[in-house]
């Protein structure tokens, strides 16, 4: 298992050393200084030189790469060239609370809707409830979540008025754009349910039980519901990285101040320090998130065990 | 115990057949025939299907045949609710919305089309090669691909659509580049787990050559999965798309695709919501109908999953 | 499997705990208001933006304050005099001005901050804009003398003395701009990089005094009992939220959360006509530059280009937000001799002619010899340049019969391929910095391709001479020629609508003061009379 573990993670600094260089190259072929235009060309040109070396944008590529490579390694991702004097990893820590927030409600929400919808499902198959769950579960993978953003934003925030939009001010400005994201994972999760519950019913030991006359509700509690849930975990992985490109839109249609909408605001204005610090933040949650699933699987699920050989593939 | 006496004229020598005894009672269907078939039966599939086709027709036909052209304006008539000269009304500056629908759904669909051959091709050649080769050869590979799963798709796409000109190309090939890594392992997958069956052991034995092997017994055997795969490839290539007109890095203007709509219209939810609803329920359709095809065609495909 | 659920639980529970700090509720007399993009910073050295400008008046001030016509009123400043070779302005202090932490406020204060202001022309917004017009600023701000040679003097506690390059008729309104308010050195220097970012790292001398700050999230106010003038501010406090899309801020507004919203284009149709809504333009020119060095287009190309777009039709039926069609490249309401604005002494050098256009191009295009087929309009991205392109790149398919190609990448991009490369024609807006012709005219003396490579000699001279010109009837004339010059004759760039704002406001709020230039939003004198 240790020996698994450290294999996966030695991937990971491959990984995330590959996107540091693909950034890096990325953002240098970029055109268009991180300086104010309007105001940067009516400096002379001493004055220019004189900026760009502040930032160490006048050395050689090369130089500028294994510099920020360095400082990374320290956890200095530099300072935003938007923010004045804020070091990256402070914008983008004092952004993680919203996100985090929203993102935690959507995965509970949407869980805790979609494993229900999905064994009632099972359990009745084929049956109004079962049908139901089958068409949310399509178009809740189906529909963009930033049109549903939109819809709920504009129907049920202004419309019905029930809730509050476009603020971060109390918890229930966090209602809407958790229910916006919510849908996906109560998709996934639903139809995953759904199908792992139907073939555990299908196993001899259910029939077995409920030859023997137990009742429904202790066979799902007793024997369904234990081995059908434990795959569920899986899934994790992928809500969580569907929540954080999801954030991207939902965040600047509800105005919050997360990362997901300072990524998109960094994109518009340039700001490469951000940029890049905040897609090496997202790529390594990613991937930690793959692995603790894993991981975690493997722990849960004595079925699984992984061994150090077939691992990795 | 009495042994009774069978009269020998009861027996008589069988007649021997091979037409009758190589007969088959049900009518000869190829693999795929099967599938079809298969897929008949599910109606929801069926009906996506057909859906998709009239789309398909319609965004080809739609704007050609339209008095208006997409890029049309008239100061004049502007954000019209639907009409009967307007049947989707008309945006900020006047400009058909139906025409603009239609053309917006070409060009997603022309980009989700585009960007799943891509991914299929290089994931095909790639995931085959791996599983064939073999050895060292798949052992490198296999690295490669671990570490470009890694990558967290949407950003780096972001990042390419940031440093590209923009356009329709641009797009496609930002969604390419990391794409295509699921194709290959799923293709990878699905030959080795062909290589050690019967039935190819069994071609090796009888002295088919390699290549033989490859084209008559693996390739056709993984079009079931590279197909499925397509399936679910064109829809989130169309999202993506969707996704980065919507928060600003798409297509430009007059071009339209179904999330440069869904950008304008939500720009003017308030006084014009159906500039919203109907690029949002085009796209939803197209989604929704990719989706239920494509599980439709992996129930046919492989009988044995269906649940 | 039971510790591990246990433990999802738990992992649920820390991310649930994360939960960020919320405003708290305020009372009734509060005024809610918003800006539609984040703070870059609230440190007046280093900020140059309006939505700081906003926010700076509120919780600082400087020595004059602009009333609700825009002229200067004294500020902190009791009086001040101007001597009489226009040069050398002489202000005043108030008695008895403190900080909030009850430190008084010295004409130290404002040379320590004007000092600072120029002292680094690449990280300070506006050390260029402000350095020219002291006397040896440039020189300091370029290292070449030191700071006590500048024009910026505190004679004592409460005299300060300016002393000008140029008669500069316009100055005192100057010092109403945020980068020249006061700055205690003894607290700007012990707070380093942390100056401005919290409530606990400024120091307020204005009507207002923060409570939280936050660039992401807003500034939250309330009133300050030791403003010189603080009987006459009305509002307990002030907030100004940050709420980037319009379609969300419109929302707030709906919900009550906002007293005060800009309306987008798509919205002002449903609010036309409302009690609350109203509009107004400012000093904000939209408008279309070429590059002089480009072969592709000759003089009468431009030309013709310029005068086949429809300026009535875009600001009336497409933007509908209160612009106004621009009639040259100097915004409609700049000052022209006192009585008359620029535009009304000039006339038109940037309109529709669409019959003009067509034969203008069709003779440019023989002089040439040939059409250009595959001409690029830069843009940036938003909303105010997306609209515009798309019109102006329809009227030149509908006018003149060619298509360009919109080219929209982000602002910055779109700058540095204007600022290296050579392009064929790019959208692009000015704001002035002050109530006069120069703050749009002098950008062209620039050789920047940001400004078309233009720089031609003539025009150079013009704007020299009138920088040096004492008598401003013979400066007003040199202006009107070189804008006749850039617009009309050589048409590098043709204006095409001034910025305006459709908004809705509660009834009950009132006093609600815009500017043209500078701090477009003036809170102090605003009240709420439920």
């Amino acid at each position: 298992m240790a020996k698994y573990v450290g294999k996966r993670l030695v991937y990971m600094l491959i990984t995330l050393f590959v996107i540091v260089v693909l950034t890096f190259t990325l953002m240098k072929l970029l055109p268009g200084s991180p300086f104010d235009t309007e105001r940067f060309s009516k400096l002379t040109v001493e004055q220019q030189e004189a900026a760009l070396a502040r930032y160490g944008l006048d050395q050689p590529i090369y130089v500028q790469f294994l510099k920020y490579l360095g400082n990374m390694l320290r956890g200095d991702f530099g300072t935003s060239f938007y923010y004045t004097n804020m070091p990256v990893t402070k914008v983008i820590f004092s952004r993680l609370g919203p996100s985090m927030l929203v993102g935690a409600q959507a995965i509970l929400l949407g869980l805790a809707i979609g494993l229900s919808l999905g064994i009632v499902a099972a359990c009745r198959h084929n049956g109004v409830v079962d049908n139901f769950t089958m068409i949310v579960a399509v178009l809740g993978i189906s529909v963009p979540n930033f049109v549903v953003a939109a819809l709920l934003q504009y129907y049920v925030g202004l419309k019905l008025g029930w809730l509050p939009v476009g603020f971060w001010k109390s918890w229930a400005c966090s209602v809407l754009p958790s229910i916006a994201l919510c849908f996906q994972p109560l998709a996934t999760s639903a139809r995953f349910i759904r199908a792992e519950t139907l073939d555990v019913l299908q196993q001899d030991y259910i029939v077995t039980a409920r030859s023997k006359g137990m009742s429904q509700a202790r066979l799902l509690a007793m024997h369904t519901l234990r081995n059908s849930i434990i795959p569920v975990v899986t899934l994790m992985a992928s809500m969580v990285v569907n929540l954080l490109t999801g954030s991207l839109a939902i965040e600047s249609i509800f105005s919050i101040p997360g990362i997901g909408g300072l990524f998109t605001e960094s994109v518009k204005n340039n700001d490469y320090n951000v940029i890049m610090g905040l897609t090496m933040f997202y790529s390594a949650f990613y991937m930690i998130a793959i692995l603790v699933v894993d991981v975690a699987y493997s722990l849960i699920d004595p079925r699984i065990r992984i061994s150090a050989g077939k691992g990795g593939e | 115990m009495t042994r009774q006496d069978i009269p020998s004229e009861l027996f008589a020598p069988a007649e021997f057949d091979d037409a009758s005894r190589e007969h088959i009672a049900r009518e000869h269907h190829s693999a795929l025939h099967d599938d079809w078939i298969r897929l008949r039966k599910n109606r929801a599939a069926v009906v996506c299907f057909v859906v998709i086709i009239l789309i398909v027709i319609m965004a080809i036909v739609a704007p050609m045949v339209s008095p208006y052209e997409y890029y049309q304006t008239d100061y004049t008539s502007k954000m019209q609710a639907p009409s009967r000269a307007h049947p989707f009304g008309t945006d900020l500056f006047g400009r058909d919305q139906w025409t603009r629908i239609w053309y917006g759904t070409r060009i997603s669909l022309l980009i989700g089309l585009c960007a799943a051959l891509i991914n299929l091709v290089i994931g095909v050649f790639y995931g085959a090669i791996s599983a064939i080769m073999g050895g060292r050869v798949d052992a490198v590979m296999q690295r490669i691909i671990e570490v470009l799963v890694g990558i967290p798709q949407l950003i780096i796409v972001i990042l390419f659509m940031m440093v590209l000109p923009p356009g329709i190309g641009t797009i496609i090939v930002a969604m390419s580049i990391t794409g295509w890594v699921n194709m290959a392992r799923l293709v990878r997958a699905q030959i080795l787990k062909l290589k050690n069956q019967e039935f190819v052991l069994a071609a090796q034995l009888l002295g088919t050559s390699k290549w033989k092997t490859i084209i008559r017994h693996l390739i056709p055997n993984t079009i079931s999965v590279i197909v499925i795969q397509v399936m679910f490839a064109i829809p989130s290539a169309i999202f993506t798309e969707a996704f980065l007109s919507f928060i600003g890095v798409g297509l430009t203007e007059p071009k339209a695709s179904l999330g440069v709509l869904i950008q304008n219209g939500y720009s003017a939810l308030r006084a014009a919501p159906f500039l919203l609803i109907f690029p949002a329920i085009a796209i939803v359709l197209i989604m929704v109908c990719f989706s239920i095809l494509g599980d439709g065609l992996r129930d046919a495909f492989d009988p044995r999953m269906k649940h | 499997m039971k510790k591990s659920m246990l433990a999802l639980v738990l992992a649920f529970c820390m991310l649930l705990s994360c939960v960020p700090c919320f405003a708290e509720a305020d009372s009734e007399n509060v005024l809610h208001v918003y800006t539609d993009r984040v703070f870059r910073s609230f440190n007046q050295v280093t900020a140059s933006d309006g939505n700081f400008f906003d926010v700076a008046g509120s919780f600082s001030e400087g020595l004059v304050r602009l009333d609700a016509d825009g002229n200067p009123q004294p500020a902190l400043a009791e009086s001040y005099t101007l001597s009489d070779d226009g040069l050398t302005y002489t202000f005043t202090l108030r008695d008895g001005i403190t900080w909030s932490d009850g430190t008084p406020i010295t004409a130290k204060d404002f040379e320590f901050a004007w000092i600072t202001e120029i002292s680094d022309s690449e990280t300070n917004g506006y050390a260029t804009a402000i350095a020219p017009f002291l006397k040896n600023g440039e020189a300091y701000m370029n290292g070449e003398c030191d700071a006590s040679e500048v024009g910026v003097k505190a004679i004592d506690d409460k005299t300060f003395e300016v002393t000008l390059s140029a008669p500069t008729p316009f100055f005192d309104r100057m010092t109403a701009l945020a980068c020249l308010f006061p700055l205690n050195e003894e607290f700007y220097t012990s707070k380093g990089d942390s100056y401005a970012t919290s409530a606990d790292t400024i120091m307020c001398c204005g009507p207002f005094v923060v409570t939280s700050m936050d660039v992401s999230v807003g500034v939250t106010m309330v009133k300050n009992e030791n403003y010189w003038d603080a009987e006459n501010v009305k509002l307990d406090g002030l907030e100004v939220k940050v709420i980037t899309d319009s379609s969300a801020a419109l929302n707030a507004y709906e919900a009550g959360e906002i007293d005060r919203v800009n309306l987008s284009s798509t919205d002002v149709m449903l609010y036309m006509g409302d009690p609350e809504f109203g509009s107004y333009s400012d000093f904000r020119n939209y408008y279309l530059q070429f590059d002089y060095t480009n072969d592709r287009l000759n003089t009468k190309m431009r030309q013709a280009l310029s005068l086949a777009i429809d300026r009535e039709t875009l600001v009336n039926q497409v933007l509908m937000t209160g612009a106004v069609a621009a009639g040259g490249i100097v915004s409609q309401g700049i000052n022209g001799d006192g009585t008359s604005t620029f535009r009304q002494l000039q006339g038109d050098v940037s309109y529709y002619d669409p019959d003009l256009a067509k034969q203008l191009w069709d003779e440019g295009c023989a002089e040439l010899g040939s059409v250009p087929t595959d001409l690029v309009l830069l843009t940036a991205e938003g909303t105010d340049f997306d609209d515009m392109a798309v019109y102006v790149q329809d009227q030149f398919r509908t006018v003149l019969g060619i298509e360009v190609t919109i080219n929209s990448m982000t602002q910055k991009a779109r700058n540095e391929i204007m600022k290296t490369e050579h392009f064929d024609m790019a959208l692009s807006a000015w704001g002035a910095d002050y109530d006069d012709a120069m703050t749009f005219l002098e950008l062209w003396t620039s050789t920047s391709g940001y400004r078309g490579y233009y720089a031609k000699p003539e025009y150079c001279d013009l704007i020299t001479k009138a920088r040096s010109e004492a008598d401003s009837a013979v400066r007003l004339q040199y202006l009107l020629d070189a804008e006749k010059m850039l617009v009309a004759d050589d048409c590098i760039v043709t204006g095409i609508y001034d910025r305006g704002f459709s908004f809705l406001q509660r009834d009950y709020v009132k006093g609600y003061i815009t500017h043209s230039v500078g701090q477009s939003n003036e809170y102090k004198w605003v009240s709420i009379e439920k």
